[in-house]
């Protein structure tokens, strides 16, 4: 590598890494761009969202950090901050899906027939029969009919109208 | 250089591309949810473009600028769901 002002030159092969492992990040943003509109609900455009921000982000900051050592030479106060967005950011962006979920939740949007909201209520435990028909029928969004249970109804609330 | 600078470029106009896609949505989407995630994801790419920026001017601190906004952007998350929510807990 020669330096001109304190700037290193990149090698070409460096140079196709970085370029292949930013284009791999901007394919899979471009990907969930298209995802958001093939998707028919909120709730499957909060999954969809994830390559872009768990996958694809980190790898255009990765190709950014190679550029930045292969140039500038390996300053260890970038590559603490990389290791802090891929293990910190990951986090704090699952707390904020978890937190949209719950809002969506608590305002009942309308989901698409298709769409398996798989939450824990449809586990099937002997215990928890009777609630999962009264959580059925107190949920708007669900197509299906309301399944006929041998015993009484639960006179608890759901988890929605504690709320 | 060139290669970088091509690969870069490319990058940015596939982010591009992304980010109009998803605008679309947001201007479309049926329900404040979709616009919230959409809003997310338009973050990111925001973030990813000052990223590539970096590279192309040769710009050290870009990381400093993308580590404050990863780790702020989950508050525009939560925030924009309490709105979804209407401010319920």
């Amino acid at each position: 590598m020669s330096s001109v002002n304190g700037m290193n030159e990149m090698s070409t092969w460096l140079q196709v890494v970085v370029g292949i492992i930013a284009i791999s990040g901007g394919i899979l943003i471009l990907d969930t761009g298209l995802a958001m509109n093939r998707a028919r609900d909120a709730l499957t455009r909060v999954n969809m969202a994830s390559p872009a921000i768990y996958v694809g982000f980190p790898l255009v900051v990765l190709a950014a950090l190679i550029t930045d050592c292969a140039l500038w030479g390996v300053q260890w106060q970038h590559i603490v901050e990389f290791i802090l967005l891929v293990t910190l950011g990951p986090i704090g962006s699952a707390m904020g899906s978890m937190h949209l979920g719950r809002a969506m939740m608590l305002d009942q949007i309308e989901l698409d027939a298709r769409t398996l909201r798989e939450d824990l209520r449809t586990i099937k435990v002997p215990h928890a029969r009777t609630e999962r028909a009264s959580d059925q029928a107190d949920s708007v969004s669900s197509t299906e009919p309301v399944p006929s249970t041998e015993s009484a109804p639960s006179t608890e609330p759901s988890p929605t109208d504690k709320a | 250089m060139t290669i970088l600078y091509t690969t870069l470029g490319m990058t940015i106009a596939l982010i591009g591309f992304g980010m109009a896609l998803a605008l679309y949505r947001a201007i479309v989407g049926p329900d404040g949810a979709s616009r919230t995630i959409i809003s997310d994801l338009i973050f990111f790419s925001v973030l990813s473009i000052i990223a590539l920026i970096g590279i192309l001017t040769h710009a050290s601190v870009v990381f400093d600028i993308v580590l404050i906004g990863a780790l702020l952007a989950p508050i525009t998350t939560v925030a924009l769901s309490r709105v979804v929510n209407r401010g319920h807990r």
